[in-house]
């Protein structure tokens, strides 16, 4: 019964590493992390060789209750195709939920793992929040957050510094998810009236900080949820195709939208999905984007191969996407502030 | 061109009935109870509003573009007045590090008489180019001072005048770039057809020039046709 100790091992050695990945703060406490998956014996992953048996053995049940089944009730025998079924239902269903219960398993410890080395090679800490009344408290502080009619949430959020040529700032990342619920009713030939209820989930990420040297100032290129002031346009038609400006007070966006900066959020517009910017009253900034890969990158090896693995985990390894919006961020300090 | 004649073809091409709902959005909605001719003559009326209305569009896109182009220009010329700020400054440095070499002092001068000169309701863009190379002099003379006061460079007010000069720089250069995009996408929008026809007949504007910095450097002269 090999596969047994296997599987044991191999639940053990999760059991360990999940424990230890909470606890891991720097880069060198999570390579240390991977030394048990070093030393494993054989690979890491669960001998599934039993549960396949048996998934199979479920399947050649169903084929046969389906070949046999009319001369068994032709013969008074229903009960006995009934059991059949349930017994080849759940000989086929409980192993192979088994077996994706065990791979998402690991996949997940390896996704834990990956992100974990992403924000540490990009100085970011998660912090700690309770999603829906963040959502709510930015809510207050940004029209960004107050989209959708059902439920929203800030399902991540990290913390972090940038240490431009001429400006440094904190910031926050965040993963913002919110929802919209629709019901429809509709009136068949009959007159009767049905309603259906279906949600919509959206998703977007992005940064907050004080930026201090504008006000009021909202630059939509993800429409507008609630954001009030009157329009205004720069003179670049190629920013006025990505964006529309609004703002309470003029003379300041137009000192804000100076032409590098004009160029700059062009770019922005093109190289991101559905860019917002938003600068509120007490000068606070939130960059919000649609974009999923802002603080998340695709794992190209896991624990099946753990030498290779830690290799990869050793490399620095960039979310290029957040470094280009505090590059934006930065030349947006660096252009609204007065170096005089 | 007939427009009506271009439409009523597309029109006769789509099968849908809401399909008449479609061009331009003018006609807001053909209900599913609207059939047989009655509906076919509201589509047809709604697609000769579309006919006499598509000229007006086209002269109006134009005339907006042509505007926008004439404001990038403006921004152009903003921007380089801006270079108005940095020269308290630099007579500072002139002042206190180069005040027995009478070059920088000169070239500030010359700068501001140029940027004097620069006028946004008179558009001459020789006057552009003459206050660009007398800013690139002035660059130069700067640099000349550095090299014979190294003290200079570990100054603070040094440091924030490269920061405003460089922040300049970059905002004249953006501004040129929107204002070449701006006359790109103008050109193009009256050259096209039916836009072509649209304003020879209607709204008689010309192409007009980019604005090329190299030239601006070489002294060339340009000028916009406004």
């Amino acid at each position: 019964m090999s596969f047994l100790k296997q599987n044991k091992d191999v639940d053990a050695l999760v059991a360990v590493m999940k424990s230890r990945l909470s606890e891991a703060r720097d880069k060198h406490a999570l390579y240390a992390l991977l030394t048990p998956a070093l030393s494993f014996k054989g690979p890491v992953k669960y001998n599934n060789t039993p549960l396949w048996v048996v998934a199979l053995v479920g399947i050649t049940i169903a084929a046969i209750n389906a070949a046999n089944q009319r001369n068994l009730r032709f013969n008074g025998h229903q009960e006995l195709v009934t059991t059949l079924w349930v017994l080849a239902t759940l000989a086929t269903l409980i192993p192979l939920g088994w077996i994706a219960w065990r791979s998402r398993r690991l996949k997940g410890l390896s996704d834990a793992i990956w992100q974990k080395n992403l924000l540490l090679d990009n100085q970011l800490a998660p912090v700690p929040c309770d999603g829906a009344k963040e959502a709510k408290a930015l809510g207050q502080r940004f029209y960004d957050f107050r989209r959708g009619n059902h439920r929203r949430s800030i399902d991540a959020l990290y913390k972090g510094h940038y240490q431009g040529e001429q400006h440094s700032f904190d910031y926050r990342v965040f993963h913002f998810h919110y929802v919209d619920k629709h019901t429809h009713t509709s009136t068949d030939s009959k007159g009767r009236t049905t309603t259906r209820t279906s949600y919509s989930h959206y998703h977007r990420y992005g940064l907050l900080l004080d930026f201090g040297y504008a006000r009021n100032i909202a630059i939509l290129g993800n429409g507008s949820s609630g954001h009030k002031g009157s329009r205004w346009e720069p003179a670049s038609l190629d920013f006025r195709k990505c964006f529309k400006v609004l703002t309470d007070d003029e003379m300041a966006a137009a000192r804000f939208l100076k032409p590098a900066v004009v160029e700059a959020l062009t770019t922005l517009g093109a190289q991101f999905r559905r860019a917002n910017l938003e600068l509120n009253a007490d000068g606070a900034l939130c960059l919000s984007v649609s974009d999923n890969d802002l603080v998340s990158l695709p794992r190209p090896l896991g624990l099946e191969a753990p030498q290779a693995f830690l290799a990869l985990l050793k490399e620095d390894t960039p979310l290029p996407k957040l470094r280009q919006l505090l590059k934006e961020v930065h030349l947006l300090l660096v252009h609204s502030d007065n170096n005089f | 061109m007939n427009f009506n004649i271009l439409i009523w073809n597309q029109y006769l091409r789509s099968a849908a009935p809401n399909d008449c709902a479609k061009p331009l959005k003018l006609i807001k909605s053909c209900p599913d109870t609207f059939q047989g001719r009655n509906y076919h003559v509201r589509c047809i009326s709604g697609y000769r509003g579309v006919g006499a209305g598509h000229p007006i569009l086209i002269h109006n896109a134009i005339i907006g573009r042509f505007n926008a182009s004439r404001r990038a220009w403006g921004d152009v010329i903003a921007q380089e007045r801006q270079k108005n700020e940095i020269l308290p400054a630099l007579e500072k440095v002139a002042k206190d590090y180069a005040s027995h070499e009478q070059g920088l002092m000169e070239k500030v001068t010359a700068l501001r008489g140029a940027l004097a000169g620069l006028s946004g309701e008179h558009i001459d863009t020789r006057q552009l180019a003459e206050a660009e190379q007398h800013m690139g002099e002035l660059l130069s003379r700067l640099n000349l001072t550095v090299e014979a006061y190294p003290d200079l460079k570990a100054t603070d007010t040094y440091g924030k005048l490269m920061h405003e000069i460089t922040e300049q720089q970059q905002n004249v250069g953006a501004a040129i770039r929107i204002f070449n995009r701006n006359v790109e996408r103008f050109n193009t929008g009256i050259e096209v057809f039916p836009n072509s026809f649209i304003n020879r007949l209607f709204t008689h504007k010309k192409p007009l020039d980019t604005f090329d910095d190299s030239q601006a450097a070489a002294g060339i002269e340009f000028k916009p046709k406004f």
